[in-house]
């Protein structure tokens, strides 16, 4: 038994057929082969899978593909266009070192995206408590923050504060 | 200050140039091993047992096989009749792939289930039945031993106990003599906790086996490709899997942390499926799995004890340990080091009398003993050292600090021979102390401490002061499955002078495609952005040892200064002929060789490496490549001073940390960006044993903890603001001084953060907690010496 | 995972007439939430079935029971359940110890049950086993007095209410 859904992914519209259990995660790496949003756990834990619903962060292992028809789905693949401009999230994170193995990094961008659109200055308790849903095990945190900082100052047109890592 | 000898063009040694692999990650470009999709290709799931001890009595599999997509279901019996229901585990003991009869631990893997879809595969697992017959588990290390348990290992012939080794190292006459005289003589038992490195990807992998051209490559999450394609070969070549059949690729990486070395017996499964089905096979792992089935670490008992006089000269140590292996012995450690580099155990400290004991024990509990960041049960024994010197301080009375300084080996001392046979090679263990105490405020923090005790509030400050040892290994001890520990880079320049360089490492986040050709571009001058680099294919890269205990910048990045310098002594004699000088009238700077006194009369190394293709000396062997294999004459000695300010409100017993200031010492620095990126990562990872993570089995063998919402890793939130910065020590026996950095945090840091804790509550008389410590045992701990009894 | 209770209740019942109810394995077995008897194979040996839900968890066991002691002179009864997951996630063992005296007209009964688990449901309900054991022997002693007052005994575990006594137990209203 299949179910019809609508679902905008990245701007494109697809019509798929699903099957109600299948997992929003599954739906986007293994049906539509989105494979830059990642799976680290099963119990919602973890953040790797994190993706935008209707502008809103979700866990994607955590919504059923069926739950997203006539909805808009944003994936790390669609934050910019291909080797167009990257979005200042992923610049931040590059130039400040936010990622060492990369496979935490998509889900952490995509919370962090609608984190600065909440709020584009955040202090650093308040990034630190925003991504406090998505787990990095290689950074220490130290520099996502960082780089969160760093976008944000992009987003409101400041000067960006420098990247060379502080020596104490 | 770190000096650059390049140019930022270029990007050599000691310039934080941005990453190159960050491209892909940040645009959802990189490549994992679960993002590979092949035509045809099934998927595996597994059926896990449920008890920690029992017999198989039986596995319907007939539901199993109704279910819509599901193709097989394998069972220890069907690979029995392939000899593939038994591996070898690196540490030479045995492990079943699949049982045929008895269960050894929760989680152990049944059976396994194909089918045409992941979720097909699920369901089929769902529909497998086992009948059981539990018995009584051994869980306890300690109870191990009794004459009453039951002999875990029956599979091995004449095994009468649960004994797995016993290991030694020191005087043990002369240690037992010192500590009978001893002044002062402090003891504490201590638990390093059984945890698990949690990288956020899981295990997995595709064997992909082609009946037509008998040929398998083997898709996998892997830090060590070449030693597992010789392991494939040896345990399959009986099957026609020879080792020039067979093809590892190590995909893009989702953090290893040691847990992605063991070979686990999902991998031999998909490998043995493909091969009969002639299709490939996908085993992705979920979270529960990995957290539950996959190799611990550590799990060490240790009883530590310190001698010395009562103004604070530490005399000896002795270190009784009881090593929890679980139910076989599946360490990834060198062969001829059963508890890894454990008798680095000594310290930074200069004393020459010491002695260790180990015995390892079966118990009904996963595999492993990988190294969760770490190289080989370091941070187990710079725990120990580490803990048991802040004992000695408090029971003396005597600012650990100061405590530390008194005893430290000086750097006019180094090369300095260690009490338990190795050779330190550099270090000023007073400088980063001296360091870490300005950056941190010492003196400060001590005087508000006492106001603080005053007031009844509870703050405490402490100290790690560690030396590693990395870079395994010299050939002449190390070895794994009797491969020797050297590794290897292979540089390729092309016409152009753009440059590909191949290594046997492989990198799981540690960011080797920008620092090994920062290596390549201080040694040859060519830029680093011209270098690409290339890790993780058995059939281009040259064969080495793989990436775990901070060995990739020690060996490979070692073997690539060297090759990177074979070509350069080939370009300084091109140079000589298209300048018609004599090499000797050749001055080298990087990306140039000029004439002595005219340093216009000079070629770049492109235009070299352009007459290398076009117009090389007759007789020259033309093209530019070289190949190196490095073994090492040593290990390397990374060495750091870790401050931790923890505040501990006594009414909910919430312990944070206020600061943590770390100054390492690895050596000549690659990438600043990346050694303090790695720092803080590490760090990280030693507040999580410290305070959070810990596998926790119950009396029947049930894991308590088996997935993330009860297995705590730190968030952001509880992982504090880093504060960090270095010293510099070159090592002298490496080609570009360095030491390697990943891991030094994660063994330093648990102490350091212990000790805080400690010391805060070391009023009331306490003097040791074991890690993890948390709210409730400093509650509990607080309880007992009666604080809360008004 | 081990969880151990004890509870002492009154019943308005002779003793004679409360020993030959609890040592009745027909009698007994429904009164324990969930349970039912398959198979009698003598006279202190039967088989049954247990269904529990856990929060997430479903397990049906199935197992043997056993009366290791039915002491008519003391009044002392000793039972032992060993039941394992029909679908092979896990296993549950049950001791269960009474005794019983004339008290005020009526009997008094001293129960104790100690239950071990294992497997799946030790592994993500192990918050939750005392709480749950707590509930399924408070509806356990419920069921055994309304049989013995002739009124109908709920078969299943009634879930709704076994979340609510989990729910006062975490935020600290422990009856």
């Amino acid at each position: 038994m299949t179910k019809t859904i609508n679902v905008t992914v990245n701007g494109t519209i697809h019509s798929l057929e699903v099957e109600p259990r299948l997992l929003l995660v599954h739906m986007i790496r293994e049906v539509l082969s989105l494979t830059g949003t990642h799976i680290g756990c099963d119990t919602s834990s973890c953040g790797a899978c994190t993706i935008l619903l209707d502008g809103k962060s979700v866990k994607s292992c955590t919504v059923l593909a069926v739950q997203t028809d006539g909805k808009a789905v944003a994936t790390i693949e669609g934050l910019a266009a291909e080797g167009g401009p990257l979005h200042p999230l992923q610049e931040g994170f590059k130039e400040n070192h936010g990622l060492h193995c990369g496979f935490c990094t998509p889900g952490m961008i995509m919370r962090c995206k609608e984190l600065l659109e909440h709020n584009n200055n955040p202090t650093e308790d308040e990034i630190r408590w925003g991504i406090s849903g998505n787990l990095c095990r290689c950074t220490g945190y130290n520099n996502i923050v960082k780089a969160v900082k760093w976008a944000g100052a992009k987003m409101r047109g400041e000067e960006t504060p420098s990247t060379e890592p502080e020596f104490v | 200050m770190i000096q650059c000898k390049t140019s930022k063009a270029i990007g050599g040694m000691g310039h934080s140039l941005k990453r190159k692999e960050d491209a892909r990650f940040i645009q959802g470009k990189g490549h994992y091993v679960d993002d590979i999709k092949l035509p045809g290709m099934l998927y595996m799931d597994i059926v896990r047992s449920p008890y920690a001890y029992a017999k198989i009595k039986k596995i319907n599999i007939e539901e199993a096989l109704k279910v819509p997509g599901v193709v097989a279901v394998v069972t220890g019996r069907d690979l029995e009749k392939y000899n593939l229901h038994w591996m070898p585990t690196l540490m030479s003991d045995t492990q079943m792939v699949l049982p045929t009869d008895t269960v050894m631990y929760q989680s152990q893997e049944v059976a396994a289930v194909i089918a045409t879809t992941k979720y097909a595969a699920r369901d089929g697992r769902e529909a497998v039945t086992v009948e059981y017959e539990p018995m009584k588990p051994v869980i306890d290390p300690f109870k191990s031993l009794d004459p009453s348990a039951p002999v875990l290992r029956s599979d091995k012939e004449g095994k009468k106990d649960n004994h797995i080794w016993n290991w030694k190292v020191g005087d043990k006459a002369k240690t037992d003599a010192l500590f009978e005289k001893a002044d002062v003589v402090v003891k504490e038992q201590m638990h390093i906790p059984r945890i698990h490195v949690a990288s956020i990807e899981t295990c997995g992998c595709v064997a992909d086996y082609d009946k037509v051209n008998n040929h398998l490559t083997m898709y996998m999450t892997t830090q060590a490709p070449h030693a597992i394609r010789t392991v494939i070969a040896l345990v399959a070549g009986h099957v026609g899997l020879t080792e020039e059949k067979v093809r590892v690729i190590s995909p893009d990486i989702g953090g290893g942390f040691g847990g992605k070395v063991p070979v686990y017996p999902g991998y031999v499964i998909a490998i043995a499926v493909s091969f009969l089905v002639g299709k490939p096979v996908k085993w992705i792992e979920d979270r529960s799995e990995n957290l539950q089935a996959d190799s611990f670490a550590r799990d060490y008992h240790i009883t530590a004890e310190m001698a010395g006089t009562k103004d604070g000269k530490i005399l000896g140590t002795r270190f009784k340990i009881l090593a929890d292996h679980g139910y076989t012995d599946a360490s990834a450690n060198p062969s001829k080091f059963p508890t890894g580099m454990f008798s680095i155990a000594t310290g930074s400290y200069d004393y020459d009398t010491t002695y260790m004991e180990c015995d390892a024990v079966y118990t009904n509990k996963p595999p492993g003993g990988v190294a969760y960041r770490c190289s080989f049960r370091v941070t187990e024994a710079v725990h120990a050292i580490e803990r048991i010197t802040d004992r000695f301080a408090f029971e003396i009375g005597k600012d650990p600090a100061d405590l530390r300084m008194q005893n430290f080996i000086k750097k006019e001392d180094f090369p300095w021979h260690s009490p338990t046979g190795w050779i330190y090679d550099s270090g000023d263990y007073h400088a980063g102390l001296q360091k870490a105490m300005e950056a941190v405020g010492y003196e400060q923090l001590r005087r508000e401490q006492a106001e603080k005790r005053a007031k009844g509030e509870l703050m405490g400050i402490g100290i790690s002061t560690f030396t590693e040892i990395v870079g395994a290994g010299p050939s002449k001890d190390f070895d794994i499955l009797g491969i020797k520990m050297f590794d290897s880079a292979e540089i390729r320049v092309h016409p152009t002078g753009k440059a590909i360089a191949r290594f046997g490492t492989k990198s799981q986040g540690q960011g080797h495609e920008t620092t090994y050709a920062q290596i390549i571009a201080e040694e040859l001058g060519i830029p680093a952005e011209n270098i690409a680099i290339e890790e993780g294919d058995t059939d281009t890269a040259p064969y080495g040892l793989g990436t775990y205990a901070s060995r990739s910048t020690p060996t490979a990045g070692a073997a690539a200064a060297i090759a990177a310098r074979k070509l350069r002594d080939k370009a300084r004699k091109i140079a000589a002929y298209l300048l018609e000088v004599s090499e000797d009238d050749l001055e080298w700077e990087p990306g140039k060789f000029f004439v002595k006194g005219a340093p216009d009369k000079a070629k770049t190394i492109q235009e070299i490496v352009f007459a290398a293709y076009t117009n090389h000396p007759q007789g020259m062997e033309a093209g530019f490549e070289a190949t190196h294999y490095y073994d090492p004459p040593n290990l390397t000695f990374p060495s750091g001073a870790y401050i931790c300010v923890v505040d501990i409100d006594i009414e909910t017993c919430e312990i944070k940390v206020r600061r943590f200031v770390a100054i390492d010492d690895c050596g000549n620095i690659i990438n600043p960006m990346i050694v303090q990126g790695q720092v803080h990562g590490g760090l990280t990872q030693g507040i999580a044993p410290a305070m959070y993570e810990e596998l926790i089995y119950d009396e029947a063998g049930n894991i308590l903890n088996g997935t993330f919402m009860d297995y705590l890793v730190p968030t952001a939130v509880e992982s504090p603001n880093w504060e960090t910065g270095h010293t510099i020590t070159p090592s002298p026996h490496h080609p570009i001084g360095a030491k390697g950095v990943g891991e030094s945090p994660t063994v330093g840091a648990p102490p350091a953060i212990a000790n805080a804790i400690v010391d805060a509550l070391s009023p009331f008389g306490i003097t040791h907690l074991d890690i993890p410590i948390t709210p409730f045992k400093v509650f509990k701990a607080l309880k007992e010496k009666g604080v809360f009894d008004k | 995972m081990n969880a151990t209770i004890s509870k002492t209740f009154q019943v308005a019942h002779p003793l004679e007439d409360v020993w030959a109810n609890i040592t009745n394995p027909e009698k007994i077995v429904v009164c324990v939430p969930g349970a039912s008897l398959t198979e009698m194979v003598d006279a202190d040996n039967f088989k049954g079935e247990v269904e529990l839900k856990f929060g997430p968890v479903k397990a049906k066991y199935g197992g043997t029971i056993s009366f290791l002691e039915r002491n008519a002179g003391t009044h002392t009864m000793k039972m032992k359940g060993a039941g394992t997951d029909v679908k092979g996630k896990g296993g549950a063992d049950m001791l269960l110890n009474a005794t019983m005296n004339e008290k005020d007209g009526g009997t008094e009964v001293n129960v104790s049950m100690d239950v071990t688990v294992q497997g799946m449901l030790a592994q993500f309900g192990s918050r939750l086993v005392t709480d749950a054991t707590t509930h399924v022997f408070d509806q356990f002693v419920s069921n055994f007095k309304n049989q013995l007052d002739g009124k109908e005994v709920s078969g299943s575990l009634s879930a709704g209410a076994m979340m609510g006594s989990m729910i006062k137990g975490i935020f600290g209203g422990k009856s």
